[in-house]
């Protein structure tokens, strides 16, 4: 592949690691889904590169992207509401507080 | 684009996918009435959603009978949503998961006050997630699927707005469960990225044309994907999650994903292995058979010790997804197109078997767990003195778990063997027989301490309600039915013409 | 359909499922429906054998039936699963055996109190188990059987066990599991290595038999190699020999004396008749190649088996080390792939099931009056009990060989057979016959003489009821020790059969 892409891929793939390592070392459950978005997006950076520069370019790329944007939102909104209901229970948003089975 | 647009009509939308247009139709319904219901009222919800999905059923009877005599697959948008036997009959058993775990339900919700449309509804969403999953022959369409069945499922586990352990175990759940998202997408965007499609049939050629160009980016989206999927259906080394959301979640949601959600991901797992990957299994193989292989043996070791039903459930369900492994790790040594027909044999025989036993054992331990006030399997000791119908047919589905005869586990987990060794896969074989051996300790210890005689004072008669009766009746009727008679089965497979008569 | 073999097997069975339909409390019919149950398929076994063609070889009242069709399991055809049974001259003693040990232990078991429904409907289903094991002509429903004969066996020791009952019942339920493990790998090999072959798959053994037979070389010989050593393993786990015998003693020790005498009876001569029909009906070639490997097994069995029994403190353990020594002979028989090696293993496998029988049952009777079975403790029962311990001394005897006895006639004719292949090994194999007179006699010695042990006032001699099983048991060892062509002459055929594959 021609240079461009490899290097909005080498961007995603950063992305995409720092979320990992986030979503590994990370605490707070905040950060946790903060991370999570960075995994998301970074994929999104990946697909648009892609339908613009990958091999066989089209629109179907970016059709894709707006998916995941989607999924994206819906899943933290959801995140955010459990932390909620957990935050309501146990007054803590520490992961290391989630003990009630065992991890 | 034109010609894509002016084939969807509502006709042709209702043709192919109209057990899930009625699915979705009801689950919105649901949502309006919600408001308009009194207490009483909402008792019905449920049952309406069993309603549907009944309907629902018998429109994928419809379109697996047709297909019959079709000269070629249905299929909507230029193959973005196809309607083939392969997506059928997972479909059915998605269908009658979802049936048995309402009918948990509607006993479990008599006692636990959860919002009662919410949850149906959010089931029936979940469903068809499922059955998205198992009949979209594109990413972008099984990634919908994939993500709603998973959303809801996030909801429906830290639904217990008042337990903790509750919310935590959707927690766990939701964090997991979107990694395994991220991964899967991430895995995604390559494919797209080398193919130009998102289409699964066109990617699998063009995967293969540039195998040996990007080696690297395709095995990198396969290990991703395989991951993102491997989360979904508890595989080692992604398991971690599996107890403590079973052990959090509502009983009749831990049944549903141990069951439904597992079987949906599954259907993924093949369709995407069969189609995008298929080219050169027998380079990448061996990682799907150390997979299998360290699935069964961290399941059925780990299980050993718990002494919580629900967590050895859990532990009890990662080694099945093992076992379920099995048929499709040993394609890597496949001959003919044969072999592949004979691992989806095997595998809708295990899942059919796995999905009933499972909603039959979890409805009694539903009963159990709430009568005892407490998930430690000596809630079982003395069950056959205080029932002894609940403690015969949770014996015979811990049998059937086990993989002992006359019932339908027996012969799923024979059918494995077959093809394995059919596949020269001999080792697999052998470590799916050892781990059984071990999964013996453990099913037959539950089964002592429900026919020990010695209870701790004079327990009262254990009172099953009709739903929960009515499931185990199902699960034992069909778990025997199949042990005895697996050709009632083993036929309608034969005779399926799973992606089409080509 | 119309097939006693058929009403054997599934006789129990309808038994078991009667009775779960019975009160709990009417134990006297719960009872009554388990002697018919095992009664009815004794006669039915008479008039099978009285029917019995005992001049040819092949298999008799023979029922095809198809089961279950496989599609994809094979090229092209499907894969065909028939319930197919049917009895030949090998065949024929086992079912023998197990119509007559299963009535016996209905008797035996006549004075359970402990929760008498469930004990008769898990014994009733280990007997159709049992049935179905030697009636079937279908790997897939041999093994069937196979399996099905674990699960009542766990609950049997698991809840009428000794005081280690658990651990026990685990541990027969692994040791049997895994051996179930290696027997269902090697029949898929053999189906599909027969398959191959011929071109079309079944799990019909005769016809599996047959392909291995025509195709000789054929047949890859690493193939058949790796094949018999994954089934010669799982036999050897079945049959508790040597280095995997421990649960056997366990066993014994735990189980009630009826259930061991259901176990020491049939249940472990299941290995022996897999070893015959599989082990020499289809791979004679690998019972060739591996004879003195085999020999040698059984010889270290027979002289471990005897040597441990002589330091045991039980005579239940010390019988279940007996019989583990007496199985080392029917290897011994095997090995030699002669005709009266063979049919000395046949011989040794009946002689040494009637006997397990007679033993335990006889030991169970002791344990009521004594209420222990540790030799020390015993001693001096021969003034209280005379006529019981005149039995157990009979017993005793049979088993270490004494003329006119069935175990006397098993021995001579297996060390014929050996003693034509391998001299020497047989030669050390008979040290174990000196040994087992010695412990035998000792123990007896003992028990039955001595200042009495146990307070014993008022202990009741053998009664009535006890006759009828130690009767019919002695009946039958005496008659094959005295007159053994009654045995010979029905296996004789087959084994001839067998000697022409394998030589």
């Amino acid at each position: 592949m021609e240079p461009t892409i490899v290097r909005f891929l080498l961007l995603a793939a950063v992305l995409f690691s720092l979320g990992l390592f986030g979503v590994l070392w990370k605490r707070n459950i905040i950060i946790l889904l903060v991370s999570i978005e960075l995994m998301l997006n970074a994929v999104n950076i990946n697909l648009i590169a892609f339908s613009r520069l990958g091999l066989v370019p089209n629109i179907n790329g970016q059709v894709f992207a707006l998916f995941a944007m989607v999924i994206a939102a819906s899943e933290v909104a959801v995140g955010l509401a459990v932390l909620i209901a957990l935050y309501r229970n146990r007054n803590t948003s520490d992961v290391k507080d989630m003990n009630l089975t065992k991890w | 684009m034109g010609p894509i647009i002016e084939q969807l009509t509502f006709q042709s939308v209702w043709d192919i996918m109209g057990a899930e247009v009625i699915l979705v139709l009801t689950g919105f319904a649901l949502l309006v009435l919600d408001l308009f219901l009194d207490k009483e009222q909402k008792k019905l919800v449920p049952w309406l959603g069993i309603l549907s999905l009944i309907i629902a059923g018998g429109l994928v009877v419809r379109n697996m009978i047709n297909i019959q005599s079709a000269t070629e697959i249905g299929q909507l948008s230029g193959y973005l949503y196809v309607m083939d036997d392969y997506g059928s009959i997972f479909k059915l058993i998605f269908i009658v998961g979802s049936i048995l775990t309402l009918l948990i339900s509607i006993d479990y919700l008599n006692h636990v006050k959860l919002p009662k449309s919410e949850y149906t509804y959010l089931l029936l969403f979940a469903t068809v997630g499922a059955m998205v999953m198992a009949s979209s022959l594109d990413l972008i369409t099984i990634f919908i699927g994939l993500e709603l069945l998973s959303i809801a499922s996030y909801i429906l586990v830290g639904m217990r707005r008042d337990s903790a352990k509750s919310a935590e175990a959707a927690m766990k759940y939701l964090v997991v469960g979107a990694v395994g998202t991220a991964l899967t997408l991430y895995g995604m965007s390559f494919i797209y990225g080398l193919t130009g499609t998102t289409n699964i049939a066109m990617a699998m050629d063009g995967i293969a044309g540039v195998w040996a160009d990007f080696e690297f980016l395709v095995m990198l989206s396969l290990v991703m994907m395989l991951a993102g999927i491997g989360i979904k259906i508890s595989m080692v080394p992604f398991q971690m999650w599996t107890p403590d959301t079973y052990e959090g979640a509502p009983t009749p949601i831990t049944a549903f994903l141990s069951a439904v959600s597992k079987a949906a991901a599954f259907a993924m797992l093949f369709r995407v292995v069969l189609f995008l990957f298929s080219s050169h299994i027998n380079e990448w193989y061996l990682i799907l058979v150390v997979l299998a292989a360290l699935t069964m043996l961290v399941g059925n070791v780990a299980a050993v010790t718990q002494k919580n039903i629900k967590r050895l459930m859990a532990y009890s369900s990662i080694a099945q997804a093992g076992y379920l492994l099995v048929p499709i790790a040993v394609l890597g040594k496949a001959q003919s197109g044969l072999n592949v027909f004979q691992s989806l044999s095997e595998i809708v025989f295990y899942l059919a078997a796995y999905v009933l036993v499972t909603m039959g054992a979890f409805a009694i331990i539903s009963l159990v767990t709430r009568d005892a006030d407490s998930e430690h399997i000596e809630s079982f000791r003395g069950l056959y003195q205080r029932s002894p119908f609940l403690a015969i047919s949770m014996s015979i589905f811990l049998l059937s778990m086990a993989g002992m005869p006359i019932t339908a586990g027996f012969f799923g987990k024979f059918l494995i063997i077959l093809g394995a060794i059919h596949n020269q896969s001999f080792w697999l074989a052998g470590i799916m027989f050892g781990t059984s051996v071990i999964s013996f300790y453990y099913y037959f210890g539950i089964m002592r301490l429900m026919f020990k005689k010695e209870t701790d004072g004079i327990e009262p008669k254990l009172q099953t309600s009709g739903t929960l009766s009515l499931v185990v009746g199902i699960a034992l009727i069909v778990t025997i039915g199949l042990g005895v008679m697996p050709d009632a089965l083993m036929d309608v497979l034969g005779k399926l013409a799973w992606f089409g008569k080509a | 359909m119309n097939n006693p073999l058929l009403y054997m097997t599934l006789l129990p069975l309808l038994g078991a499922l009667l009775i779960l339909f019975v009160p709990r409390d009417a134990k006297s019919q719960i009872k009554s429906i388990a002697l018919a149950a095992t009664a009815i398929p004794l006669a039915l076994a008479g008039i099978v054998y009285s029917r019995f063609d005992q001049t040819v070889s092949g298999m008799q009242f023979q029922l095809t039936q198809d089961w279950i069709q496989i599609p994809y399991a094979f090229p092209d055809l499907p894969l065909r699963i028939g319930f197919d049974l049917g009895v030949d001259g090998l065949s024929m003693p086992f079912l023998l055996l197990t119509a007559v040990v299963s009535v016996l232990t209905v008797l035996a078991s006549w004075k359970t109190a402990l929760r008498t429904k469930e004990y008769f409907f898990w014994l009733l289903l280990l007997i159709t188990g049992l049935y179905g094991v030697f009636a079937s002509l279908d790997l897939f429903v041999f093994f069937l059987f196979l399996e099905l004969t674990l699960i009542p066996m766990y609950f049997l020791l698991g809840i009428w066990g000794g005081e280690r009952k658990e651990k026990v019942a685990t541990k027969f339920l692994l040791y049997r599991g895994l051996a179930s493990v290696g027997i269902l790998v090697s029949f898929l090999a053999l189906a599909y290595g027969a398959g191959y072959t011929s071109g079309q798959m079944s799990f019909n053994m005769m016809q599996i038999a047959d392909v291995f037979r025509q195709a000789g070389e054929g047949i890859p010989f690493d193939f058949k190699n790796w094949v018999f050593i994954v089934l010669f393993l799982a036999i050897l786990i079945e049959e508790a020999f040597f280095p995997f015998h421990t649960w056997l003693p366990d066993t014994h020790e735990q189980a009630t004396s009826a259930v061991s005498m259901i176990v020491g009876g049939v249940l472990m001569k299941v290995g022996a008749y897999v070893l015959l029909r599989i082990g020499v009906g289809v791979l004679p070639d690998m019972i060739a190649y591996f004879g003195t490997a085999i020999a040698l097994i059984g010889v270290i069995n027979i002289a471990y088996g005897a040597m441990v029994a002589m330091v045991q403190k039980d005579w239940r353990r010390l019988l279940a080390f007996s019989t583990i020594s007496h199985m080392g002979i029917v290897l011994l028989g095997v090995a030699s792939l002669t005709q009266f090696g063979l049919q000395g293993a046949v011989f040794m496998t009946i002689s040494s099931g009637l006997l397990s029988a007679l033993l335990f049952f006889l030991i169970g009777a002791m344990q009521t009056r004594t209420k222990t079975l540790q030799i020390d403790e015993l001693g001096g029962i021969s003034r209280q009990m005379p006529i019981l311990s005149g039995f157990l001394l009979v017993g005793a005897l049979g088993s270490l060989g004494l003329p006119g006895m069935s175990g006397f006639v098993s021995e001579i004719v297996s060390f014929i057979g050996a003693f034509q292949k391998f001299p020497v090994l047989a030669a050390v194999g008979t040290v174990g016959i000196i040994l087992a007179a010695v412990y035998m006699l000792w123990a007896m010695q003992r028990t039955t003489f001595g200042p009495p042990g146990m307070a014993l006032e008022g202990a009741q001699d053998v009664t009535a009821f006890e006759y009828v099983p130690i009767l019919i048991l002695l009946a039958f060892i005496i008659l094959i020790g005295v007159y053994p062509a009654v045995l010979g002459d029905l296996i004789n055929p087959t084994l001839t059969q067998f000697v022409k594959i394998g030589g």
